[in-house]
C-alpha cells in the first residue's frame, strides 16, 4: 500500500471511470512510466514538459529533417538562388514574428525564444536577451555544426521575426556556425 | 493550503517491485516517498486533462530523442517545401539519392538503437510521431511482407518522392527490397519483402 494526496488520487480515480479502467491499473501503469523516464534519465515531469515543447513545434509548423539533408539542400539551393532563399527565410522568421505576436501578444519575445530555444536542440548556445527596458535585443547563437550556408540563413529567419516584433538589427555578425544580432526598438513613425 | 495543514491522505495498491523501484528513486531524489508520488499523480493528470494518455507523452518523447540523437533539425515546413521545390527540377536525381542514403543511414542506425525491438515497429513509430505533416502512417508487417502507407493531401509530389526514398534506404539496411511502388502527390503505398 502506498499513501497519496487525497485529492489527487480522487482526481485519477475520476479518469479512470471514464476511461473504464481499475484505480489500480492506471496507477500501476502511471508508475511504470516514470520507471521507463527515470531509465532514460528524466523525471516525469521533464518528459511531460518536452512533449509539450514539441507540441508547440508541430502546431506553429515545425518538422524535423535530417540535419545533413538540411545543410546539403540549403547548401545547393544558396548557390544557385542566394537573393531568393534569403527573402524566403526572411519571410519564414516574419510569419513567424506574427505567429508568436498572436499567441502571446504581451511578450512575442518571449514566447519566441522559448520555443526557438527549445527546438534548436543541435545548438551549443542560444540566447535571445532583451535589456531591462527592452529597447535592445542581443541574439547569440553558437553551433559548431552548422555550414556558413545554413548558419547565414537562421540569421535572416530570427532577423524576420525580430523585424516583426518591432526591431531593427544594428549589428550583425555572422560566420560559420556563429551568430550575433543586436536589434534595437524602432522608431515610431 | 496554509503552512502546517495536512491534506488528506488515501492509500492506494501498489505492486511490491513497483514500490521498491519508486522508493529507489526517491531516495535519490531526495524526496519523500509520499511527495514524490503527489508529483507523480500531478504530472499524470496534467497530461490526462489534455485528452492524452502518459504512454502516449513517454512514447512520443522516446521518439523524439532518437530523432535528436540521429542529427535531425527543427525546420519551418514551408521552408523545406520551398528549398526542395527549388533544387528538385533540375536535380532530382541528386535528392533522390541522397534522401536513400540518408535512409539508408537511418536503417543502421535504427538496427542499433532498436537492436532487441521490432526495427519495422520502430520505423513506423517514429514516422507516425515524427512526420507530423503525415496525415495517415499505417506500416504493416504480415510474413515476411511490410507495407508502408502514408497520405497526406498537401504533400507536393517532390517531398512525396523523396519520402518515398527515405523510406527504401531505411528497409534496404532493414533487409528488405521494394516488391511494390506506387506513389502520387501525398499518398504512398509500398511493399517490401524480405531479401
Amino acid at each position: 500500500m502506498l499513501a497519496a494526496r487525497e485529492d489527487l488520487v480522487n482526481k485519477v480515480l475520476k479518469i479512470a471511470g471514464r476511461k473504464n479502467v481499475k484505480l489500480y491499473g492506471m496507477i500501476n501503469e502511471t508508475l511504470e512510466l516514470v520507471i521507463r523516464a527515470d531509465e532514460m534519465g528524466l523525471s516525469l515531469e521533464e518528459v511531460v514538459d518536452q512533449y509539450g515543447i514539441m507540441k508547440a513545434a508541430r502546431d506553429a509548423g515545425f518538422v524535423p529533417v535530417v540535419e545533413s539533408l538540411m545543410y546539403d539542400i540549403v547548401e545547393k539551393v544558396l548557390q544557385r538562388n542566394k537573393r531568393w532563399v534569403t527573402k524566403k527565410w526572411y519571410e519564414a522568421g516574419q510569419w513567424y514574428g506574427k505567429y508568436y505576436s498572436v499567441r502571446l501578444p504581451q511578450d512575442p519575445v518571449k514566447a519566441f525564444r522559448d520555443d526557438i530555444c527549445s527546438f534548436t536542440w543541435n545548438v551549443s548556445e542560444f540566447s535571445i536577451m532583451e535589456n531591462e527596458d527592452k529597447a535592445e535585443v542581443m541574439v547569440r547563437c553558437v553551433s559548431p555544426r552548422f555550414p556558413l550556408s545554413y548558419t547565414t540563413l537562421f540569421s535572416v529567419f530570427l532577423e524576420g521575426a525580430l523585424n516583426t516584433f518591432g526591431y531593427d538589427c544594428v549589428n550583425r555578425g555572422v560566420s560559420k556556425g556563429i551568430i550575433r544580432l543586436r536589434f534595437r526598438k524602432a522608431e515610431a513613425e | 493550503m496554509p503552512k502546517g495543514v495536512s491534506r488528506a491522505k488515501k492509500l492506494t495498491l501498489v505492486p511490491t517491485d513497483l514500490l521498491e523501484r519508486l522508493m529507489r528513486i526517491s531516495n535519490r531524489e531526495g524526496k519523500t516517498l509520499y511527495s514524490f508520488m503527489s508529483e507523480i499523480l500531478e504530472q499524470a493528470l496534467r497530461v490526462y486533462e489534455s485528452r492524452h494518455t502518459l504512454q502516449e507523452v513517454v512514447n512520443f518523447f522516446e521518439i523524439m530523442e532518437t530523432q535528436k540523437a540521429s542529427g535531425a533539425v527543427i525546420t519551418p515546413v514551408d521552408v523545406l517545401t520551398y528549398l526542395i521545390g527549388e533544387v528538385y527540377p533540375s536535380g532530382k536525381e541528386v535528392l533522390c539519392e541522397r534522401w536513400y542514403e540518408s535512409g539508408q543511414w537511418y536503417g543502421k542506425y535504427l538496427l542499433d538503437r532498436f537492436h532487441n525491438q521490432n526495427q519495422v515497429e520502430a520505423l513506423g513509430n517514429l514516422l507516425a510521431v515524427t512526420r507530423w505533416d503525415l496525415n495517415e502512417v499505417l506500416v504493416e508487417e504480415e510474413s515476411e511482407v511490410v507495407k508502408v502507407r502514408c497520405v497526406s493531401p498537401l504533400l507536393p509530389l517532390q517531398n512525396t518522392e523523396l519520402l518515398v526514398r527515405f523510406v527504401e534506404g531505411v528497409m534496404d539496411s532493414l533487409g528488405y527490397k521494394v516488391k511494390n511502388e506506387d506513389f502520387m502527390r501525398g499518398i504512398v503505398l509500398l511493399e517490401f519483402e524480405k531479401t
